[in-house]
Protein backbone atom coordinates (compact mmCIF):
# COMPACT_ATOMS: atom_id res chain seq x y z
CA UNK A 1 0.00 0.00 0.00
CA UNK A 2 1.22 3.47 -0.80
CA UNK A 3 0.41 6.75 0.95
CA UNK A 4 -3.31 7.37 1.42
CA UNK A 5 -4.82 8.85 -1.71
CA UNK A 6 -7.24 11.75 -1.84
CA UNK A 7 -10.27 10.41 -3.63
CA UNK A 8 -11.68 13.23 -5.70
CA UNK A 9 -12.77 13.85 -9.28
CA UNK A 10 -9.20 13.68 -10.55
CA UNK A 11 -8.73 10.31 -8.82
CA UNK A 12 -11.94 9.02 -10.42
CA UNK A 13 -10.77 10.20 -13.85
CA UNK A 14 -7.48 8.37 -13.35
CA UNK A 15 -9.41 5.25 -12.37
CA UNK A 16 -11.55 5.37 -15.51
CA UNK A 17 -8.48 5.93 -17.71
CA UNK A 18 -6.67 3.03 -16.04
CA UNK A 19 -9.62 0.67 -16.52
CA UNK A 20 -9.79 1.71 -20.18
CA UNK A 21 -6.08 0.96 -20.45
CA UNK A 22 -6.71 -2.58 -19.17
CA UNK A 23 -9.21 -3.14 -22.00
CA UNK A 24 -6.66 -1.92 -24.55
CA UNK A 25 -3.45 -3.38 -23.22
CA UNK A 26 -4.02 -6.37 -20.99
CA UNK A 27 -3.40 -9.56 -22.90
CA UNK A 28 -4.17 -11.62 -19.85
CA UNK A 29 -7.95 -11.97 -19.60
CA UNK A 30 -9.37 -9.87 -22.36
CA UNK A 31 -10.91 -12.48 -24.65
CA UNK A 32 -14.07 -10.95 -26.12
CA UNK A 33 -13.96 -7.96 -23.77
CA UNK A 34 -14.82 -4.60 -25.35
CA UNK A 35 -14.89 -1.12 -23.92
CA UNK A 36 -18.02 0.96 -24.46
CA UNK A 37 -17.35 4.00 -22.33
CA UNK A 38 -16.56 5.40 -18.95
CA UNK A 39 -17.01 8.56 -16.98
CA UNK A 40 -17.03 10.24 -13.59
CA UNK A 41 -20.09 10.97 -11.53
CA UNK A 42 -19.67 13.86 -9.17
CA UNK A 43 -18.01 14.03 -6.87
CA UNK A 44 -15.81 10.94 -7.07
CA UNK A 45 -17.62 7.86 -8.40
CA UNK A 46 -16.78 6.09 -11.65
CA UNK A 47 -19.02 4.46 -14.26
CA UNK A 48 -17.65 1.75 -16.54
CA UNK A 49 -19.60 0.42 -19.55
CA UNK A 50 -18.45 -2.63 -21.53
CA UNK A 51 -19.35 -5.91 -23.18
CA UNK A 52 -17.93 -9.22 -21.97
CA UNK A 53 -18.98 -11.21 -25.07
CA UNK A 54 -19.45 -10.18 -28.70
CA UNK A 55 -23.25 -10.15 -28.80
CA UNK A 56 -23.81 -9.68 -25.10
CA UNK A 57 -25.60 -6.81 -23.39
CA UNK A 58 -23.93 -3.53 -22.55
CA UNK A 59 -22.92 -4.03 -18.95
CA UNK A 60 -22.46 -1.25 -16.46
CA UNK A 61 -20.69 -0.93 -13.16
CA UNK A 62 -20.74 1.97 -10.75
CA UNK A 63 -17.68 2.24 -8.53
CA UNK A 64 -18.12 4.25 -5.36
CA UNK A 65 -14.41 4.78 -5.08
CA UNK A 66 -14.20 5.77 -1.43
CA UNK A 67 -15.88 2.60 -0.21
CA UNK A 68 -14.14 0.52 -2.87
CA UNK A 69 -10.71 1.82 -1.86
CA UNK A 70 -11.52 1.24 1.81
CA UNK A 71 -11.78 -2.50 1.13
CA UNK A 72 -8.04 -2.45 0.52
CA UNK A 73 -6.96 0.02 3.17
CA UNK A 74 -6.58 2.76 0.56
CA UNK A 75 -4.92 2.42 -2.83
CA UNK A 76 -3.94 4.25 -5.99
CA UNK A 77 -6.40 4.69 -8.87
CA UNK A 78 -4.23 2.47 -11.06
CA UNK A 79 -4.13 -0.36 -8.51
CA UNK A 80 -7.89 -0.19 -7.98
CA UNK A 81 -8.45 -0.25 -11.75
CA UNK A 82 -6.36 -3.38 -12.12
CA UNK A 83 -8.24 -5.00 -9.24
CA UNK A 84 -11.57 -4.09 -10.83
CA UNK A 85 -10.35 -5.58 -14.11
CA UNK A 86 -9.24 -8.85 -12.51
CA UNK A 87 -11.93 -9.40 -9.89
CA UNK A 88 -15.03 -7.75 -11.34
CA UNK A 89 -14.91 -6.98 -15.05
CA UNK A 90 -13.32 -10.19 -16.35
CA UNK A 91 -14.94 -12.33 -13.66
CA UNK A 92 -18.17 -13.76 -15.15
CA UNK A 93 -21.12 -11.74 -13.88
CA UNK A 94 -24.12 -12.77 -15.95
CA UNK A 95 -26.50 -10.40 -17.70
CA UNK A 96 -27.07 -7.78 -15.02
CA UNK A 97 -30.38 -5.96 -14.84
CA UNK A 98 -31.85 -2.65 -15.94
CA UNK A 99 -32.02 0.11 -13.35
CA UNK A 100 -33.87 3.38 -13.31
CA UNK A 101 -30.71 5.45 -13.02
CA UNK A 102 -29.01 8.15 -15.07
CA UNK A 103 -25.48 6.87 -14.53
CA UNK A 104 -24.84 6.16 -18.23
CA UNK A 105 -26.22 9.46 -19.58
CA UNK A 106 -23.63 11.02 -21.85
CA UNK A 107 -21.64 7.81 -22.12
CA UNK A 108 -23.81 5.93 -24.60
CA UNK A 109 -26.50 6.91 -27.13
CA UNK A 110 -29.27 4.98 -25.36
CA UNK A 111 -28.56 4.68 -21.63
CA UNK A 112 -31.65 2.52 -21.15
CA UNK A 113 -29.93 -0.47 -22.80
CA UNK A 114 -27.37 -0.77 -20.02
CA UNK A 115 -27.65 -3.81 -17.74
CA UNK A 116 -26.18 -2.99 -14.36
CA UNK A 117 -24.13 -5.43 -12.36
CA UNK A 118 -23.94 -5.97 -8.61
CA UNK B 1 -1.40 -14.33 33.94
CA UNK B 2 -2.80 -12.72 30.85
CA UNK B 3 0.65 -11.51 29.91
CA UNK B 4 2.02 -15.02 30.35
CA UNK B 5 -0.60 -16.40 28.00
CA UNK B 6 0.19 -13.80 25.38
CA UNK B 7 3.90 -14.56 25.67
CA UNK B 8 3.20 -18.28 25.37
CA UNK B 9 1.12 -17.67 22.27
CA UNK B 10 3.92 -15.62 20.71
CA UNK B 11 6.41 -18.40 21.36
CA UNK B 12 4.10 -20.95 19.77
CA UNK B 13 3.64 -18.70 16.78
CA UNK B 14 7.37 -18.37 16.42
CA UNK B 15 7.86 -22.12 16.62
CA UNK B 16 5.14 -22.70 14.05
CA UNK B 17 6.69 -20.19 11.68
CA UNK B 18 10.12 -21.75 12.12
CA UNK B 19 8.76 -25.22 11.43
CA UNK B 20 7.20 -24.00 8.21
CA UNK B 21 10.48 -22.44 7.09
CA UNK B 22 12.41 -25.59 8.01
CA UNK B 23 9.98 -27.76 6.11
CA UNK B 24 10.53 -25.58 3.06
CA UNK B 25 6.85 -25.51 2.31
CA UNK B 26 6.83 -21.76 1.87
CA UNK B 27 3.36 -21.22 3.25
CA UNK B 28 3.08 -17.67 4.59
CA UNK B 29 3.92 -17.80 8.30
CA UNK B 30 0.88 -15.72 9.20
CA UNK B 31 -1.29 -18.69 8.36
CA UNK B 32 0.26 -20.70 11.14
CA UNK B 33 0.06 -17.88 13.64
CA UNK B 34 -3.21 -16.47 14.88
CA UNK B 35 -5.13 -16.18 11.64
CA UNK B 36 -7.42 -13.25 11.06
CA UNK B 37 -10.89 -14.12 9.77
CA UNK B 38 -10.71 -14.99 6.10
CA UNK B 39 -6.93 -15.20 5.95
CA UNK B 40 -6.72 -18.88 6.85
CA UNK B 41 -4.97 -20.93 4.18
CA UNK B 42 -7.20 -23.91 3.45
CA UNK B 43 -4.72 -25.80 1.28
CA UNK B 44 -1.38 -25.34 -0.45
CA UNK B 45 0.14 -27.24 -3.35
CA UNK B 46 2.39 -26.84 -6.39
CA UNK B 47 1.51 -26.26 -10.02
CA UNK B 48 2.96 -28.40 -12.81
CA UNK B 49 6.13 -26.30 -12.84
CA UNK B 50 6.69 -26.45 -9.10
CA UNK B 51 5.29 -22.99 -8.30
CA UNK B 52 3.47 -22.63 -5.02
CA UNK B 53 -0.31 -22.26 -5.18
CA UNK B 54 -2.61 -21.86 -2.21
CA UNK B 55 -6.12 -20.77 -1.42
CA UNK B 56 -7.38 -18.83 1.58
CA UNK B 57 -10.81 -18.93 3.11
CA UNK B 58 -11.24 -15.38 1.79
CA UNK B 59 -14.30 -13.14 1.94
CA UNK B 60 -17.41 -12.55 -0.13
CA UNK B 61 -20.20 -10.01 -0.09
CA UNK B 62 -23.16 -11.33 -2.07
CA UNK B 63 -24.68 -7.88 -2.41
CA UNK B 64 -21.65 -6.24 -3.98
CA UNK B 65 -20.38 -9.44 -5.61
CA UNK B 66 -16.92 -8.61 -4.33
CA UNK B 67 -14.43 -10.82 -2.53
CA UNK B 68 -11.75 -13.45 -3.03
CA UNK B 69 -10.67 -16.95 -2.06
CA UNK B 70 -12.84 -20.00 -1.47
CA UNK B 71 -15.76 -17.96 -0.15
CA UNK B 72 -16.12 -16.16 -3.46
CA UNK B 73 -15.34 -19.29 -5.47
CA UNK B 74 -18.00 -21.30 -3.62
CA UNK B 75 -20.72 -18.70 -3.18
CA UNK B 76 -20.46 -16.81 -6.45
CA UNK B 77 -19.10 -19.40 -8.83
CA UNK B 78 -20.43 -22.68 -7.42
CA UNK B 79 -17.05 -24.44 -7.34
CA UNK B 80 -16.86 -26.17 -3.98
CA UNK B 81 -13.91 -28.52 -4.13
CA UNK B 82 -10.31 -27.47 -3.74
CA UNK B 83 -9.44 -30.53 -5.83
CA UNK B 84 -11.11 -28.69 -8.72
CA UNK B 85 -8.60 -25.85 -8.32
CA UNK B 86 -5.77 -28.38 -8.08
CA UNK B 87 -6.71 -29.98 -11.36
CA UNK B 88 -6.73 -26.65 -13.21
CA UNK B 89 -3.43 -25.51 -11.70
CA UNK B 90 -1.96 -28.87 -12.67
CA UNK B 91 -2.13 -27.89 -16.34
CA UNK B 92 1.19 -29.11 -17.79
CA UNK B 93 1.69 -25.74 -19.54
CA UNK B 94 2.23 -24.13 -16.14
CA UNK B 95 -0.32 -21.40 -16.75
CA UNK B 96 0.09 -17.90 -18.18
CA UNK B 97 1.41 -14.96 -16.18
CA UNK B 98 0.91 -11.20 -16.28
CA UNK B 99 2.76 -9.37 -13.56
CA UNK B 100 2.13 -11.11 -10.24
CA UNK B 101 -0.95 -12.93 -11.53
CA UNK B 102 -1.02 -16.35 -13.12
CA UNK B 103 -3.93 -17.86 -14.99
CA UNK B 104 -4.59 -21.59 -15.25
CA UNK B 105 -7.14 -23.15 -17.62
CA UNK B 106 -8.82 -26.53 -17.79
CA UNK B 107 -12.08 -28.03 -19.06
CA UNK B 108 -14.98 -29.83 -17.45
CA UNK B 109 -16.56 -32.20 -19.97
CA UNK B 110 -19.95 -33.90 -20.00
CA UNK B 111 -20.45 -37.26 -21.70
CA UNK B 112 -23.87 -38.50 -22.74
CA UNK B 113 -24.52 -42.12 -23.62
CA UNK B 114 -27.69 -43.01 -25.54
CA UNK B 115 -28.42 -46.51 -26.83
CA UNK B 116 -24.86 -47.55 -26.16
CA UNK B 117 -23.33 -44.63 -28.08
CA UNK B 118 -21.41 -42.04 -26.12
CA UNK B 119 -20.22 -38.56 -27.01
CA UNK B 120 -18.82 -35.49 -25.33
CA UNK B 121 -21.69 -33.02 -25.36
CA UNK B 122 -20.26 -30.12 -23.40
CA UNK B 123 -16.84 -28.71 -22.52
CA UNK B 124 -16.84 -25.79 -20.13
CA UNK B 125 -13.62 -23.81 -19.68
CA UNK B 126 -12.54 -23.45 -16.05
CA UNK B 127 -10.15 -20.73 -14.99
CA UNK B 128 -8.16 -20.23 -11.79
CA UNK B 129 -6.34 -16.98 -11.04
CA UNK B 130 -3.43 -17.09 -8.59
CA UNK B 131 -2.33 -13.72 -7.20
CA UNK B 132 1.20 -13.52 -5.83
CA UNK B 133 0.91 -9.93 -4.67
CA UNK B 134 1.66 -9.33 -0.99
CA UNK B 135 -1.05 -7.30 0.68
CA UNK B 136 -1.74 -5.96 4.13
CA UNK B 137 -5.48 -5.72 3.54
CA UNK B 138 -7.59 -7.30 0.82
CA UNK B 139 -11.40 -7.05 0.75
CA UNK B 140 -11.28 -6.20 4.42
CA UNK B 141 -9.19 -9.25 5.36
CA UNK B 142 -5.90 -8.61 7.13
CA UNK B 143 -3.24 -10.59 5.28
CA UNK B 144 -0.27 -9.11 7.17
CA UNK B 145 1.75 -8.39 4.03
CA UNK B 146 1.50 -11.98 2.82
CA UNK B 147 0.57 -13.22 -0.63
CA UNK B 148 -3.10 -13.25 -1.56
CA UNK B 149 -3.23 -16.74 -3.11
CA UNK B 150 -5.99 -17.91 -5.43
CA UNK B 151 -8.16 -14.83 -5.84
CA UNK B 152 -10.91 -16.39 -7.96
CA UNK B 153 -11.89 -19.41 -10.03
CA UNK B 154 -14.83 -19.69 -12.39
CA UNK B 155 -16.43 -21.25 -15.44
CA UNK B 156 -16.56 -19.39 -18.74
CA UNK B 157 -19.94 -20.15 -20.27
CA UNK B 158 -21.39 -18.56 -23.40
CA UNK B 159 -23.67 -16.44 -21.21
CA UNK B 160 -20.88 -15.53 -18.77
CA UNK B 161 -23.07 -16.85 -15.98
CA UNK B 162 -21.65 -16.35 -12.49
CA UNK B 163 -22.21 -19.93 -11.36
CA UNK B 164 -20.75 -23.13 -12.75
CA UNK B 165 -23.06 -26.07 -13.53
CA UNK B 166 -23.48 -28.39 -10.58
CA UNK B 167 -21.53 -31.18 -12.31
CA UNK B 168 -18.28 -29.24 -12.68
CA UNK B 169 -16.74 -30.36 -9.37
CA UNK B 170 -17.58 -33.95 -10.27
CA UNK B 171 -15.90 -33.57 -13.66
CA UNK B 172 -12.76 -31.96 -12.28
CA UNK B 173 -12.38 -34.81 -9.80
CA UNK B 174 -12.23 -37.24 -12.72
CA UNK B 175 -9.33 -36.50 -15.09
CA UNK B 176 -9.68 -37.96 -18.55
CA UNK B 177 -7.83 -41.19 -19.07
CA UNK B 178 -8.02 -41.43 -22.83
CA UNK B 179 -7.01 -45.08 -22.91
CA UNK B 180 -9.49 -46.08 -20.25
CA UNK B 181 -12.23 -43.85 -21.70
CA UNK B 182 -12.27 -45.84 -24.92
CA UNK B 183 -15.24 -48.03 -24.96
CA UNK B 184 -14.94 -51.74 -25.14
CA UNK B 185 -16.77 -52.69 -28.33
CA UNK B 186 -18.02 -55.81 -26.68
CA UNK B 187 -19.69 -53.88 -23.90
CA UNK B 188 -22.65 -51.52 -24.06
CA UNK B 189 -22.21 -48.52 -21.80
CA UNK B 190 -25.20 -47.65 -19.69
CA UNK B 191 -27.27 -44.74 -20.91
CA UNK B 192 -26.87 -41.53 -18.97
CA UNK B 193 -24.39 -38.78 -18.19
CA UNK B 194 -20.85 -38.90 -16.90
CA UNK B 195 -18.20 -36.24 -16.46
CA UNK B 196 -14.48 -35.87 -16.95
CA UNK B 197 -11.76 -33.23 -16.79
CA UNK B 198 -9.12 -32.34 -19.36
CA UNK B 199 -6.76 -29.59 -20.44
CA UNK B 200 -8.25 -29.40 -23.94
CA UNK B 201 -11.94 -29.11 -24.86
CA UNK B 202 -13.40 -32.51 -25.72
CA UNK B 203 -16.89 -31.55 -26.91
CA UNK B 204 -17.34 -32.64 -30.48
CA UNK B 205 -14.66 -35.31 -30.30
CA UNK B 206 -15.73 -38.89 -30.66
CA UNK B 207 -15.35 -41.50 -27.98
CA UNK B 208 -13.84 -44.32 -29.97
CA UNK B 209 -14.76 -47.90 -29.30
CA UNK B 210 -11.79 -49.87 -28.10
CA UNK B 211 -11.90 -52.39 -30.93
CA UNK B 212 -8.45 -53.81 -30.40
CA UNK B 213 -8.82 -54.56 -26.70
CA UNK B 214 -5.32 -55.97 -26.36
CA UNK B 215 -4.69 -58.10 -23.34
CA UNK B 216 -2.39 -56.04 -21.11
Amino acid sequence: MTAPEVINRQFAEQFVDAVHDRFRNSAFLNEDMSWIGGGVRDPHDAVILYRDRPDGPVLGRLYELRSYSALFGGETAQWLANEAWLSDITDPSGDGEPKDVDWAVGLIDDPSVVSWLD
Amino acid sequence: MVLEKKHHARVLSGVSAALIVMAGVGIPAASAAAATPGSTILDSWEDAKGRQVFVREGAYNATSGKGFGMKKIRERHNIHKITSLKFATGNPNGGTAEGLHRRYDAYANRIECVNGKCEYTDSIPIRVIMNNEERDEYYGVNLRDQKIGVMTAYCISDTKATDCPSWVDKALANPTDFRASRLDASASPADGESYTASYEPLAGTAIEPNVSSPAN
